[in-house]
């Protein structure tokens, strides 16, 4: 079925590549490992959903001027579009410099290239089509285009180099006007990634405070945008553990199940607990390979038990309500050590 | 005022046709000479010959890349080989004479000066070389190393240049140059008693710093503006063997994170820091260690931290330097360990007592809640930079209110257009202003406008420096600023959406920017965006006598565009264009004045390679690199990148394969 459906869409291609070939064969010295078969395959295709602009106004361009049907995968070159636009100076225009169709008229052409050689300068795609035919010569002669596009694709990214931490490469300047150009608007990348920071934190970090490490601490996110996801809101609750005098807070709404929260808690302390402990023990720094994990908290087994207070002050084992009624009442939350817990609910 | 100047030869005077009328009020900076001085420099460039440019009187003054100037005095004066002009030969210089010029000269620090008086004669230029302590170098490529150090041979600071400013928007390849390895090199053999380096966009290895830690015992005072190729390893080296070490400020570097502890490098013992500033580090530090090594620098002044110090980090420090000058505040958010307990330090307090804090930068991870922390030291500042603070306008307002000295202020557009009127009802001192957008993209909300703008024009009448990104504008409002702020030196306009005209009338932004460069007569940089015709161009270059930086970029009609800027322009240093259509012609229409600028930077433009060839034949001391795009074979007549630059060098050879020197 695939093959039928793209049986009739190549032909159509195929129809256009005929007004390439002109510009291929001034090309010839450069491509030598060109066959005519392969040139067909170099298909060039506009954005999705232009396809229809492309294939009619192939048919119609036939003057010669191939340059209007180089418009490679995904990336039309912006200088076209802001070309055509001083060109036709009537204001809608310049706001349509987006659209694909617009691109294809011969004028642009025309008056803008007569002093150049036939070749259009601003369209660096044209080399990589070459570049990837050797591996296109080994499809069918029935391509699929959709195929031909990924490879296209594909061996389009080797061949670009990744310059520049906006994520397109270097040589995509010349994309649709509607996707991202490279260094514009020109702000430092580490300028960028500011729009989703908020005023909240994210939930626990890493402590800072290792006793004796000469490392620096573990960076708890090295982008900005990644650590400022989606947020909204946040629901910090102060957390006190057994022997450790430093309380931590967490962010309840950043867990969504009692293990994840066991878990953070685990890492929390685990540190300080160890760290604790040295000091007690006489100062001889442990390394964190040493450190005892901290397990059990939920089900009693462990050496601590995970406590909380809720909205009417009542102390509650944690585990028992639903999740999100846990986290709608808790107000403060205890690792308490499991020996301690019976002595506990029984002065209450 | 015309004067006639004539030169003296011993007790000879030269010919009269040696002399000649010069106006000395002419340039404002002749005036900080002495009389001989100005007068005697024009004298000496109107006689000389110069095959390297057309030498008229109508420029003003000597090229700032110092060595330019250099080689036209060797021609003529200081080789003692002399083309043509046997009147030249002076004679011996009188010592006394020359004791008294060192002495002067000391005094003369600004490198335009010195240059001026490096041209008078043959005992100027060698006193001049003697006592300049500073060497600013605008290009690394334009001159070599060894050429630098043999003139100036008691050089004790370096200022350096690479990489042109479209670099840092990844218009350039990453491996493309300004090393600073051979100039690091020249200078440690030459110069062991160097003091300071200050470089900017140039690529620095963590063996370069350790190389510089260990050939220059009295290392002073290092600064890093736009760097890359270093990492925490590099600093560590750096500052563990620089004990004289004054100043470390890394600004908006990039900096790898090799996981070493370099705070923890300093020197145990008292620090004579002065400055350290690391906020582009993106890297955790060893707090500890930091907070011990602010104890020990009791000379510290400015401390601008990176995100990973926390606001009760902050406050140890504060408590520790309360005497900083300036602050870089790093994340101003509390770590979970900050909020135990109630037990929230008083920042209040902390900020209070810092009396001499004048410049107040970070909020890198702002929470907002914090910012009245900030109060007390509002009416000192003359500087604030809020630009990673994506703050509305409800919180800045009570800060900004107070801050009625304030001269420099960056933020983010988060403020809107009403921020910006809380700004101007206030801030009636502004000298800069730079409104950044917090989401940079083409096709964001642009949150301020033309009424921004307008308002800002309207109530800060000092304003010497904008730069404002925003999505629309209108001709008005760039037309009210232009006569508002007469004192306008830097316009910098950056409509994000490309070609877009007035947004109310339709028009294109011809006449917004005209009206800056027609009305700003101070005006030296300009950068341009929106829709523009050639209209633009003319105006710029009919009225912008004295702009010597442009940016251009989505604009312009067809090549006049270009010709009319280079042929109106006397003033036109850096030239940097990017997706216009200026082509070979207009490129040929620079010719004459192409040796008077530091570069030209053309990209995604109609230039040909036949063009730049053309270009490059033609002059014989300009550098011409072609950096094609990757997937673009050699051959390919359309030039991706143009970049071009006067030299005394010729063309580099550390050069990636990606750059092609014609």
């Amino acid at each position: 079925m695939e093959s039928s459906k793209n049986g009739e869409t190549c032909p159509r291609l195929l129809d256009l590549i005929p007004q390439e070939r002109e510009w291929h064969l001034k090309r010839k010295d450069e491509e030598t490992s060109l066959s005519s078969e392969e040139k067909k395959l170099e298909l060039r295709l506009g954005p999705p959903g232009d396809e229809d602009n492309w294939s009619i106004n192939g048919t119609a361009k036939n003057n010669g001027e191939r340059d209007e049907r180089v418009i490679s995968l995904g990336y039309l070159s912006s200088k076209n579009s802001s070309k055509q636009s001083h060109k036709f100076p009537s204001p809608e225009d310049h706001n349509h410099d987006h659209q694909v169709g617009s691109v294809l008229s011969p004028s642009w052409t025309k008056n803008h290239y007569q002093q150049l050689t036939n070749h259009p300068p601003f369209l660096p795609f044209q080399s990589t089509p070459r570049q990837s035919s050797p591996a296109m010569a080994k499809e069918s002669s029935q391509p699929c285009c959709t195929k031909v596009v990924n490879i296209q694709n594909a061996e389009k990214q080797p061949f670009s180099p990744s310059y520049n931490t906006a994520g397109s490469p270097y040589t995509s300047q010349k994309r649709t006007a509607s996707g991202p150009v490279v260094g514009w608007p020109p702000i430092r990348s580490f300028r960028k990634n500011l729009a989703s920071s908020s005023s909240l934190k994210p939930a626990a970090e890493p402590p800072h405070k290792d006793a004796g490490e000469k490392k620096a601490a573990e960076p708890p996110h090295k982008d900005a945008g990644e650590k400022k996801a989606a947020e909204q809101s946040a629901k910090f609750v102060k957390i006190n553990m057994d022997g450790v005098p430093i309380g931590r807070k967490v962010d309840l709404k950043a867990y969504d199940s009692y293990e994840k929260l066991s878990a953070a808690v685990d890492e929390l302390f685990r540190g300080l607990l160890a760290a604790q402990r040295d000091s007690c023990g006489g100062g001889i720094l442990k390394k964190v390979e040493e450190e005892k994990a901290i397990t059990g908290l939920l089900d009693g087994s462990g050496e601590y038990t995970l406590v909380y207070e809720d909205n009417e002050g009542d102390r509650m084992l944690v585990g028992d309500v639903p999740w999100h009624m846990f986290v709608s009442t808790a107000q403060r939350l205890r690792v308490l050590k499991s020996s301690e817990l019976s002595a506990h609910s029984r002065d209450c | 005022m015309v004067v006639r100047v004539a030169m003296r030869d011993g007790n000879r005077r030269i010919s009269s046709e040696m002399g000649t009328d010069v106006d000395i009020k002419k340039d404002r900076r002749r005036h900080l000479l002495s009389d001989t001085l100005s007068l005697s420099f024009s004298l000496i460039r109107h006689t000389m010959a110069d095959q390297m440019s057309d030498d008229d009187e109508s420029r003003q003054s000597p090229q700032s890349d110092l060595d330019f100037t250099s080689n036209k005095a060797r021609n003529c004066i200081a080789t003692g080989s002399v083309s043509g002009h046997p009147e030249f030969r002076l004679p011996y210089p009188d010592q006394v004479l020359e004791n008294v010029l060192e002495n002067v000269l000391h005094f003369l620090p600004s490198r335009r000066d010195r240059n001026a008086a490096s041209l008078v004669c043959k005992s100027w230029y060698r006193v001049e070389a003697l006592t300049r302590s500073e060497l600013f170098i605008g290009n690394c490529y334009a001159v070599s190393p060894t050429r630098a150090t043999s003139r100036f041979p008691r050089a004790r600071a370096l200022h350096l240049k690479g990489k042109p400013r479209f670099a840092d928007f990844n218009l350039m390849p990453p491996d493309w140059g300004a090393h600073f390895n051979p100039w690091l090199l020249s200078f440690a053999k030459a110069f062991p008693w160097l003091e300071k380096v200050y470089l900017k966009r140039m690529s620095v290895t963590n063996d370069d710093l350790a190389t510089m830690a260990e050939s220059f015992s009295g290392f002073k005072d290092l600064v890093l503006v736009c760097c890359d190729g270093f990492g925490t390893s590099g600093l560590a080296i750096f500052v563990s063997k620089c004990r004289e070490l004054r100043v470390l400020d890394l600004i908006e570097s990039e900096v790898a994170d090799d996981e070493t502890d370099w705070i923890s490098c300093f020197p145990e013992c008292e620090s004579q820091l002065e400055s350290l500033i690391f906020d582009c580090v993106e890297s955790p530090i060893n707090f500890e260690a930091l907070e011990k090594l602010v104890a020990r620098s009791p000379s510290l002044k400015k401390l601008k931290l990176n995100r990973h110090v926390s606001i009760g980090q902050l406050y140890q420090l504060m408590v520790q330097a309360p005497q900083v000058t300036h602050l870089g505040t790093g994340s101003f958010s509390p770590l979970e360990v900050d909020m135990q307990d109630d037990q929230e330090p008083d920042y209040v307090t902390a900020f209070a007592d810092c009396k001499s804090l004048v410049c107040l930068s970070g909020f890198r991870e702002i929470v907002p809640d914090y910012l009245p922390a900030v109060y007390p030291i509002c009416a000192n500042l003359t500087s604030l930079n809020f630009s990673y603070a994506n703050i509305t306008a409800e919180q800045l307002k009570p800060i900004i209110s107070n801050c009625h000295k304030l001269q420099v202020f960056w933020v983010l557009d988060s403020i809107r257009d009403e921020g910006l009127q809380a700004v101007a009802a206030t801030c009636k001192e502004l000298r800069e202003l730079r409104v950044f957008p917090v989401d940079a993209r083409e096709d964001s909300d642009g949150l301020v406008s033309e009424v921004g703008l307008q308002a800002i024009s309207e109530d800060c009448r000092k304003l010497q420096s904008i730069l404002y990104f925003c999505q629309r504008m209108t001709n008005a409002a760039v037309i009210a600023m232009s006569k508002n702020c007469p004192d306008l030196a830097v316009f910098r306009l950056c409509i994000m959406g490309r070609h877009r005209p007035d947004h109310v009338t339709g028009e294109p932004m011809d006449d917004g920017f005209g009206a800056i460069v027609k009305n700003c007569k101070k005006l030296t940089r300009l950068a341009v965006s929106g829709l523009l015709t050639d209209k633009a161009f003319e105006y710029i270059g009919r009225y912008g006598k004295l702009v010597s930086t442009l940016s251009v970029a989505f604009a312009g009609d067809s090549d006049m565009g270009l010709k009319y800027v280079l042929e109106g322009c006397p003033q036109l240093k850096k030239l940097e264009i990017r997706d216009s259509p200026f082509g070979d012609a207009a490129l040929c229409s620079g010719l004459h004045h192409y040796y008077n600028m530091r570069f030209l930077w053309m990209s995604s433009c109609r230039v040909t390679r036949q063009g730049c060839q053309q270009i490059a034949c033609a002059m014989a001391r300009l550098v011409v690199e072609v950096i094609r795009s990757a997937d673009e074979e050699d051959m390919d007549d359309c030039v991706e990148t143009l970049y071009m630059y006067r030299s005394l060098v010729g063309p580099r050879n550390d050069a990636p394969k990606i750059v092609t020197i014609l």
